[in-house]
């Protein structure tokens, strides 16, 4: 095992450990520094080094969960009525939810006041807003609201996703829910947010360059494949997707990532620009890229391993997948180690992971069972089948855990889904580019995106609608699904060894 | 059993030590309200003195 996997993995298994069973953060001072000790001895010590990084993933853990001294969560709840009013600044786009016959505005509020038992406090925390009256306020808004504050409930008891702890890893522990008769205004602008504004309304202008030039629906559907923001895609076609297992094209990911580097590698190749000043701008391309989409994980995971490559490009220095892999999900954990519970964080790395160390074997036994070999267009796609095959083996155990199904059909929907996807972004892009320096040209790229979509939703439709194409599971034990990843590891390891014997190098 | 150049190691130890060193700071800050609030505080102190 590579040592930059094993160090991740035991950074890992400290976030859960401090998680699930704490720590004392006292005790934690203590541990590290003789930790150290070992690392300094003259004769470098593997053992010491890794028990350093169990700890520190602990003590990071532990830091980072530790409320400050005037968070929101310190109040307790049952002592006062749970109707309060709060000032603060908006601190996410917010985002409109249409649930069945009324809407909602939803978006994460930075507290600066609350008040409670008759007086206002200052407090500081993020709570979740549902604001349900006709008042949209934007980033960096400050905000005076009146509403009832709760804990945030879990919806289904059907899978293991819980929302309560998808919104507390991300700092979250209370929504204000603000209804219709309830106060609500904005009060003013925080100082400082000129970036974020110019990041969201760059967003917001992107958006509208496809509202302009598509039918709602298809705007929809483009806004969230190149710029992620799927609140307006409509349930029946988010269900479509979820069921051809081809839902990971809605989120902005590595697959979108990868594609924005490639149009601009190509486009910068196309004008003849040094290769430094190539990669330079593209890696400044995919981190604006990364921010503008909103930051998630799957995509800074996608980013940081695409600036490596391109880096790698630079200096002649071919990149590790596993190394930058590791390197990303380290990144990640750091600024947030409760990422690790997070679902995209680990359908995002668990599938890249899997398709790394399974591909050859798939590959391989593939081709032996189907004999096919020589022609380029079938060796490509042999290859697209295996990367296809080795992500659904890859993600199967957590999608079942998490979501109850399994999506047989997502094997061969990916292989025609994903690259009509790769076509809408490509087209996507330079409908946004050509929209700026030349709206006439526009017309084209209009036509191929409303084919290309078109395609995508009727071939999603045929797949979804053929018999066993996707199943429902009954809720499944988390043993199971370590059970599911323990074999599967263990066969990986099997036919590795079996590679080597056979004298066929691994990648 | 790793192998590491002595350069591999002076990054490891680096990466290592910054982390805690950060985590020590945001341990005191979440702690104090005189770091959160550094400025307010040595105003309030300096008008005290006054």
């Amino acid at each position: 095992m590579k040592p930059s996997i094993l160090f991740t993995l035991l950074f890992c298994l400290g976030i859960v450990v401090q998680t699930y069973a704490p720590v004392p953060i006292s005790l934690l001072f203590w541990l590290i520094p003789a930790g150290f000790s070992i690392l300094i001895k003259p004769k470098w010590s593997s053992f010491g080094l890794a028990l350093v990084v169990f700890l520190l993933g602990i003590f990071h853990t532990a830091v980072f969960k530790m409320p400050l001294y005037d968070d929101v969560s310190l109040i307790d709840f049952r002592r006062f009525d749970s109707r309060v009013a709060v000032r603060g600044v908006v601190v996410s786009d917010p985002e409109e939810k249409r649930i069945k016959n009324y809407t909602k505005i939803v978006f994460h509020l930075k507290l600066q006041e609350i008040y409670v038992n008759d007086r206002w406090q200052q407090r500081d925390g993020k709570i979740l807003v549902n604001l349900f009256l006709k008042l949209k306020p934007q980033i960096g808004d400050i905000v005076s609201l009146e509403g009832k504050l709760h804990y945030p409930y879990n919806f289904s008891e059907d899978t293991h996703f819980s929302y309560a702890d998808h919104l507390s890893n991300r700092g979250i522990k209370f929504i204000l829910s603000v209804g219709k008769s309830a106060k609500a205004e904005v009060t003013g602008r925080a100082p400082g947010d000129a970036l974020f504004k110019m990041i969201f309304q760059t967003r917001t202008r992107l958006a509208d360059v496809f509202q302009h030039y598509l039918s709602p629906k298809e705007s929809a559907l483009m806004v969230a494949l190149v710029l992620g923001q799927q609140e307006y895609i409509p349930k029946t076609l988010r269900q479509l997707f979820v069921e051809t297992g081809t839902a990971h094209i809605l989120a902005v990911s590595g697959f979108n990532v990868g594609v924005v580097a490639f149009v601009v590698v190509f486009i910068l190749k196309m004008l003849f620009l040094p290769r430094t000043f190539q990669y330079l701008i593209s890696i400044a391309v995919i981190i604006f890229y990364a921010v503008v989409t909103g930051g998630q994980a799957p995509v800074v995971r996608a980013t940081i391993m695409g600036v490596i490559f391109l880096l790698g490009f630079l200096i002649d220095r071919e990149a590790d997948v596993l190394n930058s892999l590791s390197l990303s999900a380290l990144i990640l954990l750091t600024i947030n180690p409760l990422t690790l519970f997070d679902i995209s964080f680990q359908l995002s790395f668990l599938s890249v992971y899997f398709i790394v160390i399974i591909y050859p074997s798939v590959l391989g036994g593939i081709k032996n069972v189907l004999k096919l070999e020589g022609h380029w267009l079938v060796e490509h796609l042999l290859q697209s089948l295996a990367v296809s095959l080795a992500a659904f083996i890859g993600v199967s155990g957590l999608i079942v855990y998490y979501f109850g199904i399994v999506t047989p059909i997502s094997i061969l929907a990916n292989l025609i889904v994903v690259p009509l996807s790769s076509l809408n972004i490509i087209f996507g892009l330079c409908l946004l580019l050509f929209h700026w320096i030349c709206p006439v040209l526009t017309g084209p790229f209009t036509m191929c995106i409303h084919l290309c979509l078109n395609l995508t939703v009727v071939i999603s439709y045929v797949l979804s609608r053929i018999p066993a194409a996707f199943f429902y599971l009954p809720k499944m034990s988390s043993w199971w699904t370590f059970g599911y990843y323990g074999v599967l590891l263990l066969v990986c390891y099997f036919a590795r060894h079996t590679h080597c014997r056979k004298n066929i190098p691994p990648i | 059993m790793f192998y590491f150049t002595k350069e591999e190691k002076l990054v490891i130890i680096f990466i290592i030590v910054s982390v805690f060193v950060g985590n020590i700071f945001i341990f005191v800050s979440k702690q104090s309200p005189y770091l959160k609030n550094a400025f307010s505080f040595i105003e309030s102190y300096q008008l005290e003195v006054k």
